[in-house]
């Protein structure tokens, strides 16, 4: 079912402004991740944990699943589809991917974020806790992938898109 | 017919993949718990 201009709109930046959100959000992420993977200072890795678990829940997660529905609420509602066009197909899986990682690593990010903030840890401890570098780099480079394919939308239409594309012509 | 900018992506995605299995393979462990134990 086609969608009223307005409605996609008013979705259309939705997803926007929480897909660009979500990119920034990572960047920042990625700040105290490095702070975590680098520093000697305890006091500041202690505070970059809670920092990355306070992005995490706050931000990440509520932008990564707003941009997800809206991104397939905008498929399912245009002419593009879910899975009439690569450039779609290929955000959906990319973006499923993130999404699932995200919804993982959360719970990791919580963890280190109870150790680091508890007194019992000791700061050689706390300096030993890992870091979440690959997740959150890997995470940047495909939310960045999946940024550049919606702006270029490069053509190329699946079987399944060639085959819809002929049932409406012959309709 | 698929286009080459996905043969390119899918190529690149699949090394990707591989060079992280093969990296997880040859370290001693992934994840927070080799810290931890």
């Amino acid at each position: 079912m086609m969608m009223q201009k307005r409605t996609r709109m008013a979705i259309l930046a939705l997803h926007i402004t929480t897909s660009v959100g979500w990119i920034g959000a990572v960047a920042a992420y990625l700040v105290f991740d490095v702070t975590t993977a680098t520093s000697t200072d305890a006091a500041a890795v202690r505070s970059a944990y809670a920092a990355m678990q306070g992005i995490t829940i706050w931000v990440l997660v509520p932008m990564a699943l707003t941009s997800w529905t809206t991104g397939v609420v905008m498929g399912l509602g245009t002419k593009w589809g879910l899975l009439r066009h690569y450039w779609v197909l290929i955000s959906l899986i990319l973006t499923s991917i993130a999404v699932i990682v995200l919804l993982v690593e959360a719970s990791v990010i919580a963890d280190l974020a109870k150790q680091a903030a508890s007194t019992a840890t000791t700061d050689k401890e706390l300096l030993a806790l890992p870091h979440t570098l690959p997740h959150s780099v890997g995470g940047l480079v495909i939310l960045l992938v999946v940024n550049v394919l919606n702006i270029v939308k490069p053509r190329g239409l699946t079987k399944y898109g060639w085959r819809k594309m002929q049932e409406e012509r012959s309709a | 017919m698929t286009p080459t900018w996905v043969k390119a992506l899918v190529i690149a995605g699949v090394v990707v993949v591989l060079a992280v299995v093969i990296i997880l393979l040859t370290t001693s462990g992934h994840g927070p718990g080799r810290h931890t134990s």
